[in-house]
């Protein structure tokens, strides 16, 4: 929420290297490379958790989840290797590959078929050294590795092709079950099966989830408190060990009451009293432990907090008034509900506001230019009206197409989330922007966010007959509302810390992560006991990528990746081994894709010969998507693990939205764009702000 | 006409043999057998094989044929390559053979030269792909499986089971055969239908979870049409993981699938029986050659849909193991 720690840093600071200027744990979020893939998945899966009936529940979930763990383990190889500055285009095949191996070795080596054990093991040796040979290439010709692994891949693409018809005399191989592979039980404990826990055989499930949850949010606020404020020297004033006890009681109180009474007004009383809490809590802790100062400056905005804060607060607004006539469960094409001339109406208007923008932009562009004493040609006025043109035809066809697929209900959700969400995301920059002049500034916009996200989060609750709206979101949005309230009081009157300290950073880290941490768990206890099947490849997924995330952050082999992905012959002056660094890295790109083939072949007891075809592009997009850079020596495997999962979800939540699934490709090409401007834009404002 | 083109095709049958003695001592290579001598009839089966499973079945019907009748039998895949394909029936046009049975996989690659033939006076019959195109381009009929009335025959089937919501499944979206599979059966159907994409048989988990979200976000769906045995597999997955149970109905064969219809669950899969595809080409054209006749009436002959349910899937699981079907 508060983006602005730096900035807020005494003028007469004499200047440092920037590496090393102190950031707050929001601005190095932010600048984190896996800060797109976080946002764009929360987004689409927020969209089809409200547009999606079932898309909440346990099983839907799961059944996301499910198709995400193989595409996020690869995903993981393929940021790994795209940090380390090379691609594999075989990543895709090779799934289908050793799948089809496994399948033909285990029913047909010596007439009937060998034991699987060492179809496995053949697997993988053959997996290692079709990466040794993808490696051993691009080291040795210098080729581009797109080059080389599109050679491996159409190859291997082949001898699917012609192993699985010459010896299954069909382009599938199938019957890898039970049946006819004896020994294959003790495989699939370990790479498909499942664990399926009755919901009734864990009484406390719900019980134990939300105290884990607060749990870890409590540590979560304490953890990002201490890496951002003061700590006092003075006495704490009285009221601040007391408040804090008193506003945890009414939080936990607040969202017991929430969730076991039923009736609207109950609801909204104990959402209230849980928000004040927490907001008392928090603020009574901050005076407890951070060191506070008066307040300075003046109340009122000027320049661009003001705009902002206009505009966001016109968006919230908006986003209710324009959905108030249009039905919930109206499922008719929106293009078949008002007369023609409203549509055309609808297409001029954004044709002019894109236009306008542009030519705005454009403009003013140009202006600076020739402020700046820059000679501008005669093309420039042209190219001003070229810009606005594509700008308005971009902004027509966009309504045009978005009418001709959208559904009453579709807009209707549309454009409640994404305007409102746009509308307080607003208030919440003006926020961090007023905060630059004073901090009193920023308390106006501030409570003006919090009117709007509870304004919201009652519209919202009011609006739907689904339960979750009722207790679930409501309840999240209110928290949200209490966390920037807390916020805004504690930039009111506490000091922020504008330096590194060796021992409150490692605390407050500590604290934020074992936050995460529990409330992960709970989330995770909660999934286990729903009485749905979970299948195994979830936890492989989640092992390898902290795996993967450990040796790149915190071993010489994950600083190897990032050097010889940034400048493989700098790296290699300096001792990293960079030629088997990058062997090495196709080796474990194709040892995973052997993973997930032998889990898919034994999971399904089928395998194409198209098996994988197609995928590699996915797990690269997963990658960019989660951050890695296309030239290598900068990504994240935690933010291509969390990328991998937009495409299940998307794909997913259509079916369960009930959007016709024609559509799917435009949606996801959308989402996939826009996830990746996220994080370029975002990435490159936390920078200039630091 | 008639008669005129049976003269016509005797004095081709003649030049067939004239042709076989001229080219064989020229350069090009000897493709025309030199049995072509003793006046015997050759029928050229130009397709787009991929020689998988499915034409490999093909090539085993038009070989039986080609043995019953004592013709000799020219099989000539282009691995799914039009421009290919196109030169394959220009090349025997010029061998001048006998009758020519070719597949309409891409109708305008092809048009140019099967027109060339039926001018040249060679008997054309398609098979497989083409059954809008055939009677344009002058070919005696088309042997193959409409599409749509595979679906049609889908859709009825799921009404006469009293079903009221149909998902049918397209593994591969865009593609136009799938589309009208579905669209048949929604033709037939009567109830309501709602048809989705999925990430298609090179993505099982993927397709799974579309599948079970889709049966998912509507409980009535009752009955479930996979345009393909991959997708007709996942969807009997998908409804165990949700505890449904839907009318399942598929197209094409596949062990497991055969293996879940002797389960009981799925219903029926649509066989395009395509060992009559090359049979029927062979015999078709075979008949006409010797004996002037056309089968069809200007209309297609369709070899499907024939259905496989629990009660013939033993036979046919023995018929698919040696190839026929």
């Amino acid at each position: 929420m508060s983006t602005t720690e730096a900035a807020a840093a005494p003028a007469d600071s004499e200047p440092r290297d920037e590496r090393i200027a102190f950031r707050g744990p929001m601005q190095r979020l932010l600048i984190s490379p896996e800060i797109g893939a976080i946002v764009g998945a929360t987004l689409v899966w927020a969209l089809f958790w409200a547009t999606g009936q079932q898309f909440g529940e346990a099983s839907a979930t799961l059944s996301w989840l499910d198709a995400a763990a193989p595409f996020g383990i690869m995903s993981v190889a393929v940021a790994l290797l795209m940090i380390g500055g090379e691609f594999d285009l075989s990543s895709g095949v090779i799934v289908g590959s050793t799948g089809i191996f496994v399948g033909i070795f285990a029913q047909r080596f010596m007439g009937n078929g060998g034991p699987l054990w060492m179809a496995i093991v053949l697997a993988f040796l053959a997996a290692a050294c079709i990466g040794w040979i993808n490696g051993w290439l691009v080291n040795r010709t210098g080729l581009p590795s797109f080059i080389v692994t599109l050679a491996t891949f159409f190859v291997l693409r082949g001898v699917n092709l012609v192993f699985s018809k010459r010896l299954m005399n069909k382009v599938i191989v199938e019957n890898i079950n039970g049946e006819t592979i004896k020994d294959i039980a003790g495989f699939q404990w370990w790479l498909s099966d499942k664990w399926n826990y009755k919901a009734a055989s864990f009484g406390w499930r719900n019980q134990v989830f939300f105290g884990l949850v607060l749990a870890g949010a409590v540590l979560l606020v304490a953890g990002l408190l201490e890496q951002s404020l003061k700590r006092r020297t003075d006495r704490p004033p009285a009221w601040a060990p007391v408040g804090t006890v008193v506003g945890l009681a009414a939080t936990v109180l607040g969202i017991v009451l929430a969730h076991t009474t039923d009736g609207v007004g109950a609801n909204l009383l104990a959402g209230l009293v849980g928000l004040l809490g927490a907001v008392v809590a928090t603020v009574s802790w901050a005076a407890w432990r951070y060191e506070t100062h008066g307040p300075t400056g003046t109340f009122s905005l000027t320049g661009r907090a003001l705009l902002l804060t206009i505009v966001g607060a016109a968006c919230v607004l908006l986003a209710w008034l324009v959905t108030r006539p249009l039905k919930l469960d109206d499922r008719r094409q929106l293009l078949s509900i008002p007369p023609h001339a409203i549509k055309v109406l609808i297409g001029a208007v954004a044709a002019v506001v894109a236009g306008g923008l542009a030519l705005r932009y454009a403009l003013g562009k140009l202006l600076r230019a020739r402020s700046g004493g820059q000679t501008v040609g005669a093309l420039a006025v042209p190219r001003v009206a070229v810009i606005t043109a594509i700008a308005a035809g971009l902004g027509l066809t966009t309504v045009i197409v978005f009418l001709q697929m959208a559904t009453v209900q579709g807009f209707r959700a549309i454009v409640l989330i994404g305007l409102g969400v746009l509308g307080i995301v607003l208030l919440l920059v003006a926020k961090g922007a007023a905060r630059k002049t004073s901090t009193r500034a920023q308390l106006l916009p501030g409570l003006i966010a919090v009117v709007a996200i509870v304004g919201y989060a009652v519209v919202l609750r009011a609006d739907s007959h689904a339960v979750r709206f009722r207790a679930g979101l409501f309840t999240v949005l209110l928290l949200i509302a209490a966390a920037v309230l807390a916020n805004t009081i504690i930039e009111l009157h506490q000091v922020k810390r504008v330096a590194f300290e060796t021992r409150p950073d490692r605390v407050g880290r500590g604290l934020a992560s074992l936050g995460v941490f529990l409330a992960g768990g709970g989330l995770a206890l909660r999934l286990l006991f729903s009485g749905q099947n979970i299948y195994r490849w979830i936890v492989w997924w989640l092992v390898i990528t902290a795996v993967a995330a450990f040796v790149l952050s915190r071993t010489k082999w994950g600083n190897w990746i990032f050097a010889v992905g940034g400048n493989k012959e700098a790296a290699r002056a300096v001792g990293v081994p960079a030629d088997q660094v990058k062997v090495g890295l196709f080796v474990m790109v194709s040892l995973l894709g052997c993973l997930v083939g032998v889990m898919t072949a034994l999971r399904f007891g089928s395998v194409t010969a198209a098996a994988g075809v197609g995928k590699e592009f996915e797990y690269i997009i997963g990658a960019v998507v989660g951050g890695c850079l296309m030239t290598g020596g900068y990504g994240s495997v935690i933010g291509a693990s969390v990328g991998a999962m937009i495409a299940p979800i998307t794909l997913n939540g259509i079916p369960l939205s009930k959007w016709n699934s024609d559509n799917r490709f435009i949606f996801l090409g959308v989402v996939l764009l826009a996830a990746v401007l996220v994080n370029q834009k975002i990435r490159k404002k936390a920078q200039e702000a630091r | 006409m008639k008669t005129s083109r049976l003269a016509l095709a005797s004095v081709a049958t003649a030049a067939v043999a004239l042709a076989a003695v001229s080219t064989a001592s020229a350069t090009t290579p000897p493709t025309t057998p030199a049995s072509g001598g003793s006046g015997k009839i050759t029928i050229a089966m130009v397709t787009h094989s991929d020689d998988g499973i499915f034409w490999s079945v093909v090539k085993k019907g038009a070989e039986a044929a080609a043995k019953n009748l004592g013709v000799d039998l020219k099989w000539e895949a282009s691995n799914n390559d039009s421009a290919k394909q196109a030169q394959m029936v220009e090349a025997d046009v010029a061998a001048k053979v006998s009758g020519i049975a070719v597949s309409l996989a891409d109708p305008a690659a092809l048009s140019g030269p099967v027109k060339a033939a039926v001018a040249a006076g060679i008997p054309v019959v398609t098979l497989n792909s083409g059954s809008d195109k055939f009677k344009e381009l002058g070919a005696i009929t088309h042997v193959g499986q409409d599409e749509k009335v595979a679906g049609n025959g889908a859709g009825e089937k799921f009404k006469a089971a009293g079903a009221k919501k149909l998902l049918c499944i397209m593994q591969e979206q865009g593609n136009v055969g799938l589309q009208a599979r579905c669209d048949g059966a929604k033709e037939t159907f009567g109830g309501d239908v709602t048809m989705i994409n999925t990430s298609g048989d090179a993505d099982q988990t993927t397709s799974q979870s579309e599948i079970k979200a889709a049966m998912q976000a509507d409980s009535s769906i009752d009955a479930v049409f996979a345009t393909g045995p991959v997708g007709a597999v996942l969807a009997v997955k998908a409804a165990e993981e949700l505890g449904v149970k839907p009318m399942i109905g598929s197209v094409d064969l596949s062990d497991e699938l055969l293996a879940d219809i002797a389960d009981g669950k799925v219903a029926f899969t649509i066989d395009q029986q395509q060992y009559l595809q090359g049979y029927l080409s062979v015999l078709f054209l075979y008949l006409y050659i010797t004996n002037g006749n056309t089968v069809g009436g200007g209309l297609p002959v369709y070899t499907g849909p024939g259905f496989v349910t629990k009660d013939n899937v033993a036979q046919v699981k023995a018929l698919v193991a040696s190839g026929t079907r």
